[in-house]
């Protein structure tokens, strides 16, 4: 039954991924996103729903249930933690080459920098967004599958 | 839910996230605010009186001499500048 619903949240996984690739979501990902971190999440969210699903489904014969589930709740931290390191790689973007090149007096320096620093508040914002969605995705399957195991 | 499970939902990593994108809003609002504060000033051109502008133009590099002269039809009078 848990494996089931696993399967369900991971179908529906799939879906929004695909919906969001019809929308042109990832293309934008990829332009807003300078330090590119938010695809490093998205791969590692997608191979730890995979083993959580193989820890779902054999969690009654699989003797490392324990150091899978530990090693799954400490993928979604490190998820967490990617998403801050994203954030500050922004903060600094915004703040590093900006304002070498200013000169008040001159408009197009100044739009130069601010689209510099509207890159680096988008990559802030967009890994942002991407770990708080995945991490909590990733704990829904998690908590399903302790569910599953304290029914046992 | 075991407590000791219960200790993995209280991470702070998040919440410091979000609060560092807050200060990354600010600081953006901040800078902006900052350079529009002094908006280039345009320099001020001296008012043209002339109701026809002459512009000759030639290559730096060329050996010639460039005049431009200039008649009125009415008097005759011609003016060089060279």
């Amino acid at each position: 039954m848990i494996f089931l619903r696993w399967w369900l949240f991971f179908c529906l996984t799939i879906l929004a991924a695909t919906v969001s690739y019809y929308f042109g979501f990832f293309y934008e990902l990829y332009d807003k996103d300078a330090t590119k971190l938010s695809f490093v999440i998205i791969s590692i969210y997608f191979m730890a729903s995979l083993y959580v699903g193989k820890l779902t489904y054999d969690q009654r014969s699989n003797k490392r249930y324990e150091t899978g589930m530990n090693a799954s709740w400490f993928t979604s931290e490190v998820l967490l933690s990617l998403g801050m390191i994203g954030t500050v790689a922004g903060f600094i973007l915004m703040l590093g080459d900006s304002f070498g090149s200013i000169d008040t007096a001159n408009p197009e320096t100044l739009k130069e920098a601010l689209s510099s620093m509207a890159l680096g508040m988008s990559t802030a914002l967009y890994t942002t967004l991407v770990w708080l969605i995945l991490s909590q995705a990733l704990k829904i399957q998690l908590v399903n599958l302790e569910s599953g195991a304290e029914n046992d | 839910m075991t407590k000791k499970n219960n200790d993995r939902f209280k991470s702070t990593t998040g919440l410091n996230d979000l609060l560092f994108n807050l200060l990354v809003g600010f600081v953006f609002l901040f800078v902006v605010a900052f350079l529009l504060i002094n908006p280039p000033t345009k320099k001020e051109e001296a008012p043209k009186k002339a109701e026809y502008l002459i512009i000759i133009e030639w290559d730096e590099g060329i050996n010639d001499d460039v005049d431009l002269w200039g008649q009125r039809s009415t008097r005759g009078n011609s003016i060089v500048y060279s």
